[in-house]
């Protein structure tokens, strides 16, 4: 084949096709209507034992169209672009809106503001040979066995999406912006005596400058896996626990899913009435950049087409802000803070993030761990996201990690889990690490909870 | 966007345990041959397609094209949320090279798009074109029937329903302050082609159901999850009514307001039927002969020992009529079946698909299951069942003088290569003195795969069932687990206390 489709040109207008889909629905008797459109190249590739296992492309595009009729409002989608298929798509959702009873509130679409769109972060990516991604995969497989104790190399993975998202409505808006990412999944399992650990690395990048080093990727999910070695339970304690950068994700998951504002509409977050109150210790600021270029989860405009915003939600401490699309910061009497997510054109949107951090503290790394008498570096959770709920924060999870003893490392736990409220362990965070790496759209500095529970035996 | 990844840490959702009658018996059924109503592409187009997929060698190749009509709709504070209707059409070619899988897929059932993918497919491997055989229609017989057509279902009926489980739950109590329920149902024409020279044609339904209630009271709060999921017609509701399905969400989130912090520690579990979601994670994952073939499994190697206490047999079944997890054959067109995965305690099968089976010189079990045409098939679960056995359920718990009885289950997660698990509790009670007494919140169980299967100590004759959505490798599959009531003598529960 001369072209693979990795590197084909994607021939199609996302934005075109949303305009005429947005035109198609108000031809069909629309009140209103915005289109969401997507075309991408995908490519993944696998590599075991320093070959290709799996190698997969493709080249997608595909159209979501919301309508409204009255106060009611549907979605329908197609990956059918044609002018006859977007004229029976608008059809089939002015029918269905109008089978549906209405809301209290009308729906309000995005202004036509103009927005900068964001450059691509890779132009070169469309260019890519395979040997590149192979290559680089092999040098991380490769550091993965180079690490002492690594009996298996599980999987390196490489997952890239390089396309363009656009979106219109009938208010005029019409806007575009490339949309790539690059994933790497590293899975090591490490064996002796009879005992086996697994470790792994994800990171994801808007483009090949901001991914790591191959080999970092490979050795730190070899080392994950390594240092589990010899791993035995503990004594039920309650002590400090710090998390370092690449575990303190799941405790911003369950933050934002009570920082969302559609819950807090609900009634269903913890957070409501809060604003403005300190709800956390004042080392904690919580930040979604969606303008952080090196985040997987940059975007100038939202799933709705709301200019997006850098902010704090929460600032030293303090609740400034909850996550919001345009319904939700319609209840909440608030400005749309461009929170609207489109997980894909098949989606209605969702209330999400982008970039999400905790802002960096002071604190070397280590240096938190030899102000440590004794305590648990957790470096392993699973089933922390069972009980995951904006309305409950009770947070346990299985965990494993090291044990800390007079401030060093002194040996590998497993078989304990952790525990405590979210609420209370936000308040605890008494220590913040100053190695903040942006290396997916969630992103955590090394730091140190005062006080959890840890059942062990 | 997907917020965090568990690409080799497979793991299952569900929301509840939903006891409906025993599935047993279901076969025997008589069979009714599948109605087609997609144009796909006939034979004539279907084979060049497998001459170019195997143009550079191979042992398989396959073509999948699939359209499938999606309807889902959310409703909270009483008002319809969203409705989103979309028919999602594509197709995929796999080519097999060893153990490498080269696959490519377009989102159109145009052939002359299947051609560069299957071009895509064949990149894997290097060597002389291989031939595929001449293609012949095989006849598909349905286990799944759909009696009342989803896709006539009017989508005012839908939201009528939906608007009952509402109702219904915030009937129950002042306290039930937000009730959200999510309707989701499908109907899917898929074909698929082998080099082997099969076409195979099929349709599968599914319809879902799910209410989440939350009941406040003096500053406390509590959720409570109730979900109704099978491959069935708008008939579902037959078997379980909306009211049921809105009460139940609405009972539980209050039986859950009054809950204390659960303790922590090893102690005796009781498992109430429904509970399957365990051996899904506990052995089920172990069992799928991808992860054997990486040495990704404590299972790895065990075939013929023991691995789990005789009181235990276990079996995946992807035949019984109308599950969550059923089918009538697999995403590679062979047929679904049923597999005895644990004998009497001794492990005697494993789970393949047609690569596993290939470099294990086994056969496929009919387990090779995919999102849909945007992915290749993986090794997965259909129905995962722990046979019943004959003590009373009541006295399993009147025989534990200290424990947790866990009554529903919110999902699980497993790392296959260390046999460690995780699953937590929606809805859990202490257990003194051989009597069920408080509601527990914020309970999880760890364990690891055999040393908890050797400690099932008690295992009751009755039976429930659970209906969850799988997740392995980024792709989500519907699957259905079931068990008896059964005590595990001694497991880690990781409380809040």
């Amino acid at each position: 084949m001369t072209t693979p489709p990795h590197r084909a040109a994607v021939n199609t207008d996302p934005l075109a096709a949303a305009i005429r889909a947005v035109r198609a629905a108000i031809d069909s008797g629309a009140d209103a209507a915005d289109a969401y459109a997507q075309t991408a190249s995908e490519l993944q590739i696998e590599v075991r034992h320093g070959d290709v296992e799996h190698l997969q492309q493709a080249l997608t595009r595909g159209l979501g169209l919301r309508v409204q009729s009255g106060n009611r409002r549907a979605l329908v989608h197609t990956t059918d672009l044609s002018d006859s298929a977007l004229a029976a798509l608008a059809a089939k959702a002015v029918e269905i809106a109008r089978a549906l009873p209405p809301v209290e509130e009308p729906f309000a679409l995005a202004a036509a503001v103009a927005v900068a769109p964001h450059a691509h972060q890779d132009p070169g990516l469309a260019e890519q040979s395979l040997t590149e991604p192979t290559s680089w995969l092999v040098a991380a497989e490769r550091a993965m066995a180079a690490v002492k104790g690594v009996s298996e190399t599980v999987s390196v993975k490489w997952t890239q999406t390089n396309g363009l998202v656009a979106l219109a409505n009938s208010l005029g808006l019409a806007l575009k912006e490339p949309s790539c990412s690059i994933t790497i999944e590293a899975e090591a399992i490490a064996e002796r005596d009879g005992q086996s650990a697994t470790g792994a690395c994800y990171v994801s990048a808007p483009s090949r400058g901001s991914l790591p080093e191959a080999e970092w990727v490979g050795a730190a999910a070899g080392e994950r896996a390594a240092m589990l070695l010899g791993a035995r339970p503990v004594v039920s304690a309650r002590v400090p626990v710090i998390f370092p950068p690449w575990i303190g994700w799941p405790l911003l998951v369950w933050l934002s899913a009570a920082l969302r504002g559609d819950h807090v509409v609900q009634g269903r977050s913890y957070f409501a009435d809060r604003l403005g109150d300190a709800v956390a210790s004042s080392l904690v600021t919580i930040r979604d950049t969606p303008h952080n270029l090196a985040g997987p989860g940059h975007r100038s405009f939202d799933g709705e087409g709301t200019p997006t915003k850098d902010r704090a939600l929460i600032d030293r401490g303090r609740l400034e802000a909850y996550l919001t699309d345009r319904d939700s910061a319609a209840k909440l009497r608030v400005e749309p803070g461009g929170h609207a997510v489109r997980d894909s054109y098949r989606e209605a949107p969702n209330v999400g993030f982008s970039n999400l951090q905790l802002q960096p503290g002071t604190h070397d790394p280590e240096a938190i761990i030899a102000a440590t008498g004794r305590g648990l570096l957790v470096t392993s959770l699973s089933g922390w996201w069972l009980n995951l709920s904006p309305a409950t924060d009770a947070f346990s999870s299985a965990a494993m990690g090291i044990w800390i003893e007079d401030g060093e490392r002194a040996y590998p736990v497993r078989g304990i889990s952790i525990a405590g409220t979210i609420r209370e362990m936000i308040q605890a965070i008494d220590m913040v690490g100053n190695d903040l790496r942006i290396t997916g759209t969630i992103a955590t500095p090394t730091f140190r909870i005062a006080e959890m529970s840890i059942s062990g035996m | 966007m997907v917020p965090w990844r568990m690409s080799r840490r497979t793991f299952l959702k569900g929301t509840s345990a939903v006891l409906i009658a025993a599935p047993m018996g279901a076969w025997g059924r008589e069979e009714e041959p599948i109605p087609g109503s997609v144009a796909f592409p006939d034979d004539e187009e279907l084979a060049p397609v497998l001459i170019r997929a195997l143009a550079r060698g191979g042992w398989y190749a396959d073509v999948y094209i699939e359209s499938r009509a999606v309807t889902r709709i959310t409703m909270s504070s009483s008002e319809i949320r969203s409705l989103e209707y979309g028919v999602e059409q594509g197709g995929g070619v796999r080519t097999l090279h060893g153990e490498k899988t080269g696959y490519g897929f377009a989102e159109t059932l145009d052939q002359e798009a299947l051609i560069p993918i299957a071009e895509v497919a064949a990149s894997i491997a290097a060597g002389p074109a291989g031939l595929p055989r001449g293609l012949g229609r095989v006849a598909v017989f349905s286990r799944v029937p759909m009696r009342d057509h989803l896709e006539r279902a009017p989508i005012r009926d839908k939201v009528s329903l939906m608007e009952r489980v509402d109702r219904a739950a915030r009937a129950v109590d002042p306290a039930v302050q937000q009730v959200v329920v999510s309707y989701h149902d499908e109907v899917q024409h898929m074909l698929i082609a082998t080099s082997t020279g099969q076409v195979l044609q099929d349709m599968l339904p599914m319809i879902s159901i799910r209410a989440t209630a939350t009941a406040s009271r003096s500053g406390r709060s509590a959720e409570g999850l109730q979900r109704a999921s099978r491959r069935a017609g708008m008939e579902l509701f037959d078997r379980e009514t909306p009211e049921q399905i809105g009460r139940e969400a609405a009972l539980q989130a209050m039986r859950m307001l009054d809950a204390v912090p659960a303790p922590t520690g090893e102690m005796s579990v009781v498992v109430a039927a429904g509970g399957g979601v365990m051996f899904h994670e506990a052995i089920g994952h172990g069992l799928e002969a991808d992860a054997v073939m990486r040495n990704a499994s404590i299972f790895a190697g065990r075939m013929g020992q023991t691995v789990a206490s005789k009181l235990v047999t276990i079996y995946d079944d992807a035949t019984l009529e109308g599950e969550r997890g059923s089918y009538n054959v697999d995403d590679e067109g062979t047929p679904a079946a049923r597999t005895l995965l644990v004998d009497r305690g001794i492990l005697t099968g494993y789970l393949h698909d047609r690569r596993s089976a290939h470099a294990m010189g086994s056969r496929s079990t009919g387990n090779g299951r995919r999102e849909s045409f945007r992915f290749p098939p993986l090794v997965r679960m259909s129905n995962t069942f722990l046979a019943s056995g004959d003590e009373d359920p009541a006295d399993i718990v009147k025989r534990t003088d200290r424990g947790v009885y866990a009554a529903a289950f919110g999902g699980g997660e497993v790392d296959t290569a260390s046999g460690q698990f995780t699953f937590g509790l929606i809805e859990a009670y202490l257990i003194e003195n051989g009597v069920v007494t408080a509601p527990i919140r914020g309970a999880t169980l760890v364990g690891s795969g055999i040393e908890v299967l050797e400690r099932i100590d008690r295992v009751g004759a009755d039976f429930g069932s659970w209906p969850g959505t799988c997740g392995k490798g980024n792709q989500s599959a519907p699957v259905t687990s079931a068990c008896p009531t059964l005590r595990i003598s001694r497991i880690t529960v990781g409380g809040t206390a």
